[in-house]
Order: structure tokens, then sequence, then C-alpha cells
């Protein structure tokens, strides 16, 4: 377990698109990973919400979308240690780590690792469909602004 | 056309030249005589085509509407053509959806995922399809959230196969199978008891 992010903080999942909110319901489509500039990640982007530059990185990363059409919808927020208590109810071995980037200050990956090796972008195993779920559910269906 | 989905079905059978006749949805056992599927019985679906679970489609004379109740259709209330119409509503949505649409480069919802959708509206019965959400996901395929608090399941539809898991204390689930709509309609009945 990464020790520098402790359990209580809360993280913050942006969303790009109104259509990961449908009927009350946050999508678990919201948290996948996806390919930047050819590489797949290997982390589901979040900011520490407990962070002083949060509110700056928050800012920077609604104003600044990778794609000229994309808009901001607004953020999620997840409590570490409950991302860190998911039980997927797999046989094989499973390990979640949150994880700082230094990308920006209050910037942080959610990496799944099956039997060893972190799950990237395209996967398509039952194992990360039911991670993303999971942390859907723990998204409480709220989004904030 | 979904929300009229039922007098859509009348219009589409009276219009191949079948009049008073219903669709009859009928799954029928072997062997076990057991009606669950479970996660190993529906990857041999995958594998085998001749799967130990199958439906048949029975045509039939109809003496008075009620008969359709083989497709579980009818007493189609205003609360459940708005659900149709919100159905279709939101799978237009989906299908204007254009490359990127997550805000990283996800692909177009695929045009077949949509039918594949439309096909089991069809023919699925109002309540089992009531507990399922429909969102977009990033590979072009249609994904269905189970509304349940005491499990966890989905289902990725594609243009011509779909996959599913479900957590309910332990993982299971299938990555690959071929898109049938009874076969369908039969996991996503199992997965959402």
């Amino acid at each position: 377990m990464n020790e520098d992010i402790k359990n209580t903080e809360t993280l913050a999942r942006v969303l790009f698109s109104p259509s990961f909110f449908y009927d009350g319901r946050i999508s678990p489509t919201a948290f996948n990973l996806v390919v930047i500039k050819g590489i797949p990640e290997t982390g589901i982007s979040v900011l520490r919400t407990d962070q002083k530059q949060f509110k700056k990185n928050l800012d920077f990363v609604a104003t600044h979308p990778r794609l000229e059409e994309d808009s901001y919808c607004g953020y999620t927020k997840l409590n570490a240690e409950a991302i860190r208590s998911i039980d997927l109810g797999s046989e094989k071995n499973t390990e979640i780590n949150i994880i700082k980037t230094g990308r920006m200050k209050s910037h942080a990956e959610i990496t799944l690792e099956i039997e060893g090796t972190k799950v990237k972008a395209g996967d398509d195993s039952l194992e990360f469909k039911t991670f993303r779920k999971e942390l859907a559910k723990l998204s409480k269906n709220k989004i904030f602004k | 056309m979904l929300g009229n989905f039922y007098y859509g079905l009348c219009f589409t059978i009276s219009s191949i030249g079948i009049p008073n006749v219903s669709l009859s949805l009928r799954s029928t056992t072997t062997n076990t005589g057991e009606e669950k599927i479970t996660s190993e019985q529906a990857s041999t679906m995958e594998k085998n085509s001749n799967t130990p679970y199958y439906f048949e489609y029975n045509v039939k004379e109809l003496t008075n509407e009620s008969e359709l109740s083989g497709i579980k259709t009818p007493n189609i209330s205003e609360k459940i053509q708005d659900k149709y119409s919100s159905t279709h509503k939101r799978l237009e949505e989906l299908s204007n959806l254009k490359q990127g649409w997550d805000g990283y480069g996800a692909l177009p919802i695929e045009d077949e995922a949509i039918r594949n959708i439309e096909r089991v509206l069809m023919v699925s019965e109002f309540s089992d399809f009531s507990k399922w959400i429909i969102f977009p996901d990033v590979d072009g395929s249609i994904y269905l959230d189970l509304k349940s608090d005491i499990k966890e399941a989905g289902i990725n539809i594609f243009s011509n196969r779909f996959s599913y898991f479900i957590k309910d204390k332990k993982l299971a689930g299938d990555k690959n199978i071929n898109f049938d709509v009874p076969v369908f309609i039969k996991i996503m009945k199992t997965l959402g008891k």
C-alpha cells in the first residue's frame, strides 16, 4: 500500500461527458483506462481533494480538456480506504493501489494489478469490469461542480 | 418506434402478411431440467451452438390480444410506454456520440449494437429490461448496468457478440458470447434475478 495517500483522503474523478450520468446513476464506464497519445494508461486518474492545490488543479483540468470538443461536466468523490477495500470476488490475485504521479501536485492514479500485472487501457477482464463497477458504486452517484 | 413497440410489433407482423398471429418466446431445458444458467453453462453456449438451452419462436393463431402474453407484453401501461420511449430516446443519444465522446478518444457506439438492443426490447419482458441502465462504453459497445444493491452485474453488447460479469460474492462471467437474442435474454434474466 502507498502510505503517502491516507485512507481518510477523498479522491475526485473528473467527468468529461454527460453520457456517463443517466437515470440518477454514474456509469462504471466513467472509470475506464484510456489511451493518451498512443500510450495506454495503467491507472485511473484522480485528484486528491485534501491537497491545497486541488482547486487549482481541478480548474486546470476542467479548462484544458484533452480534446477540443470536450466539456467539463463535474467530478465525483471516492474515499481512499473504500477503494483499497474493494473485494472483486476473483479467484485471481488482485491488488489495488493509489499512487501519486507528480503530474500535478494533487494528481494520483488508482491501479489494479491482476496476478502481478498492472491492468492497462483496453483490458476487458471480468476483474476490471467489476472494479470500475465498484468504483461507480463508491461514488454514490453524486456529481460535484 | 420503441415507444410504441407493441403497436410496432403488430404493424410489423401485419405488414409482412401474417395477420392475427403472435410470437411466443419459450425457454426449454433438457437433461437436468434446471432453468438457471451457471457461468460454465454460459461458456458452453459460447463454444457450442448445440446448447442445452434453447428457445422456440411460436407463431400461432390469435383469438384475442391477450394471447400475446406469450411474450408478456400486453397491458402496456403509460408507465411502460414512457419507459420504452425514454429507452428509445437514450439509444438515439448514444447513436449520436462521436469519436472521443468521453474526452479521451472513445469510439462511437456501434450501430449494430444499438440494433441488438432494439431486438431485445422487442421481445423481452418489461420487468426484466427495467432493471438495467443503458450507458455507452468507450470501446463502442453498449453497457447495461444492473440496478441492484445486493450484487454487481453488467453486460457489454457489441455488434455481433456480448460479454457479462456478475459478482455475487464470487466473480463470474464470460467475455465472448455470440449475440443471439434468446440467449441474451436468458442471461439478462438470470443476472437480474
